[in-house]
């Protein structure tokens, strides 16, 4: 512990000392890693190991508690030790970057030399800044553990296993026009939309298709207007999908499609909803609606569906009181960063969907190195750190989040 | 001693702007050749739900690229302007000072009303898929943050996708630049909100090429396609 301490106290240093140079060449990639450990004080310049960083929320800037959830106390909880920012990656590589299924690595598309191939390149986070190595030159969309991925080749869809190498591995061609593919978690079915390529984007209509993985037994099992897949449940049995059921319909409506006998479950019906984002347990679902044309719609809405699938509750979306970006971090926490503008750096909160308190996880300030550009950022499976792009130097950093 | 102290305001210059220039939201901007204007955001309000969202970034989007033929060819195939969702009626501001020079110009695209401004400093900007037809006059001087005129859709429903679409041009109409560098906003907020999130579109030959919001090319209206890849990523999936 004490040797994580001083590390962590030498890489401040060295950030500091590295913070007072002029930024002529970016880091090769035998330099040591960048550790920051975040200061709750403005003016602090070097980190103080022996003393952890509490994050103490400002109630003034803290969202509104949420007028259907249970208030958030005044007394709001903490973060347990701050947030640790390690840089992964120099030369301003890359964008879109993702954590692999173990969570080891964090990955990202990249050709980094015109000799070398194009592909699916790593870093792993335990040695930032280590030559990023080639995972595979198969480039998605994968399924959810990465043992297939979908291409295009000639205008047919194959989809492949992702280890396979020289013909060695599984390879399906499959009839669905050339159109990508969504992977049930199991990887036992894939999805398909296909859609109309003319009209009006909220009335075009979209035929949503099942098969086997191989393409076998391909049946069209609905129809929507202006939307179609959404997200798949763990189960691989449902699936959410949007849209308009009936051309002429007022608004598009969410709704649970059950593929063992078609049948459907509404959600929620609104115009202009977007973000769908399912919860690692399929309890709950996120969502937004912005600029409807009833403005008292707009907003971030929370729907639980625990008790909706188990027929105990009507489907009841929650407004939530912030708005911005967000993902699921676990089952029952959701992190989020306003929308701002002209912060020194961006917000993340944490809302615990059971609670509904919200918690500070990292402040703006001038020393955060949180300031997410190009919209990138992702969970580790864990949901203990977070991988974004940096807009500071464009290059791919991690978030090490509190503890909850 | 002359030497020595201008080395060290030389050297206290270089740190103060490679400090600025890390914590600037424009990475990797351009030099622009006709300089940087102080143009702002073509809004009233801030950004939210109720109001506008950033729905699409200018240059190599994958949207755009999509669309880099049937829509978008004659600016060499990328989106060669930033588009802004916003329910219809929604007021639209000059970005800058300067004078209306065109209403309604249906040879610059984006139907069903449009307008252009010569901000008188080299640079003109273009406002497309309005409402109707914006009330000012050829000739008007306004100013900016002056409501020029009301966002629109330009599948003339108010429900399909309403939004702004904005450029950014040389005074002869016929370049468009990265608008992004040009107007003074914190698009990295912006690009995390919205539906921003689809990225660019690669060319696997060289797949950090025209990655980020800072980097996109200009082009020139007429000319030929720029982003016409071999191999590219996503797909070119139906």
């Amino acid at each position: 512990m004490m040797k994580l301490k001083l590390f962590m106290y030498l890489a401040g240093v060295v950030v500091a000392l590295a913070a007072c140079a002029p930024r002529t060449s970016a880091a090769t990639p035998t330099q040591a890693a960048p550790v920051v450990t975040f200061a709750t004080s403005p003016a602090a310049t070097e980190p103080s190991p022996a003393t952890p960083a509490t994050v103490v929320v400002d109630a003034a800037s803290a969202p509104a508690a949420n007028s259907q959830l249970p208030p958030a106390t005044s007394n709001q909880t903490p973060a347990t030790s701050p947030p640790l920012f390690t840089q992964l990656t120099t030369g301003g590589c890359c964008v879109q970057p993702f954590f692999s299924p173990d969570g080891a690595h964090v990955l990202y598309l990249d050709r980094p030399g015109s000799d070398a191939p194009v592909g699916i390149y790593g870093v792993p986070i335990a040695e930032p800044l280590a030559q990023p190595t080639l995972r595979t030159d198969k480039l998605g969309p994968f399924s959810a553990n990465m043992a297939y991925s979908a291409d295009l080749v000639n205008g047919q869809t194959f989809i492949e296993s992702v280890n396979g190498t020289n013909g060695e591995g599984e390879r399906f061609g499959i009839s669905n026009g050339g159109r990508s593919v969504s992977f049930a978690p199991d990887n036992q079915t894939i999805a398909w939309n296909i859609g109309q390529d003319a009209g009006n984007f909220d009335v075009r209509r979209s035929e949503i298709w099942v098969a086997n993985l191989d393409g076998s037994d391909a049946k069209r099992i609905a129809t929507r207007y202006g939307g179609g897949i959404v997200a798949w449940f763990s189960d691989s049995q449902r699936m959410l999908i949007g849209g308009k059921a009936a051309r002429g319909d007022a608004a598009p409506t969410l709704s649970i499609l059950d593929l063992r006998d078609g049948a459907v479950t509404d959600l929620f019906s609104s115009e202009r909803m977007r973000g769908y984002l399912l919860a690692p347990d399929d309890s709950h679902i996120v969502f937004f609606i912005a600029q409807a044309r009833d403005e008292t719609l707009d907003g971030t809405y929370l729907l639980q569906l625990s008790s909706v699938v188990s027929g105990t509750a009507a489907p009841q979306p929650q407004r939530l009181d912030f708005f911005g970006a967000y993902r699921w971090r676990d089952t029952t926490h959701l992190l989020y960063i306003p929308l701002k503008l002209n912060l020194p750096s961006h917000e993340l909160w944490q809302l615990d969907v059971t609670t509904g308190q919200s918690t500070l996880l990292i402040p703006a300030s001038a020393e955060s190195q949180f300031k997410v550009g190009n919209g990138d950022w992702d969970v580790a499976p864990d949901g203990n750190l977070i991988t974004y792009i940096n807009a500071r130097d464009r290059n791919i950093w991690l978030a090490k989040l509190p503890s909850n | 001693m002359l030497r020595l102290t201008l080395g060290f305001v030389l050297l206290l210059s270089s740190l103060f702007a490679a400090n600025l220039n890390t914590f600037q939201n424009t990475a990797n901007a351009q030099t622009n050749p006709l300089g940087n204007p102080d143009f702002g955001l073509p809004f009233t309000t801030d950004p939210g739900p109720n109001t506008w969202l950033l729905g699409g970034g200018y240059g190599n989007s994958t949207g755009g690229y999509a669309r880099r033929r049937e829509w978008y060819g004659a600016g060499q195939g990328i989106h060669f302007g930033i588009d802004f969702s916003a329910r219809c009626g929604t007021p639209v501001a000059s970005i800058g000072d300067g004078v209306i020079i065109k209403v309604d110009a249906r040879e610059h695209g984006s139907a069903p009303h449009n307008l252009l401004i010569d901000h008188q400093n080299g640079y003109a900007s273009l406002y497309g898929h309005l409402l109707e037809r914006p009330k000012v006059s050829v000739g008007q001087q306004v100013k900016k943050g002056e409501v020029v005129g009301l966002t629109g859709d330009p599948d003339l429903t108010c429900t399909s996708r309403p939004h702004l679409h904005l450029e950014v041009r040389d005074r002869t109409l016929r370049k468009a630049f990265n608008a992004h560098l040009l107007i003074n906003a914190d698009w990295d907020a912006l690009s995390l909100n919205g539906s921003f999130g689809r990225g660019f579109q690669r060319d696997l030959d060289a797949p950090r090429k025209w990655q980020s919001l800072y980097d996109q090319p200009d082009i020139n209206f007429g000319g030929p396609l720029i982003n016409d890849f071999a191999n590219t990523w996503p797909r070119d999936w139906r």
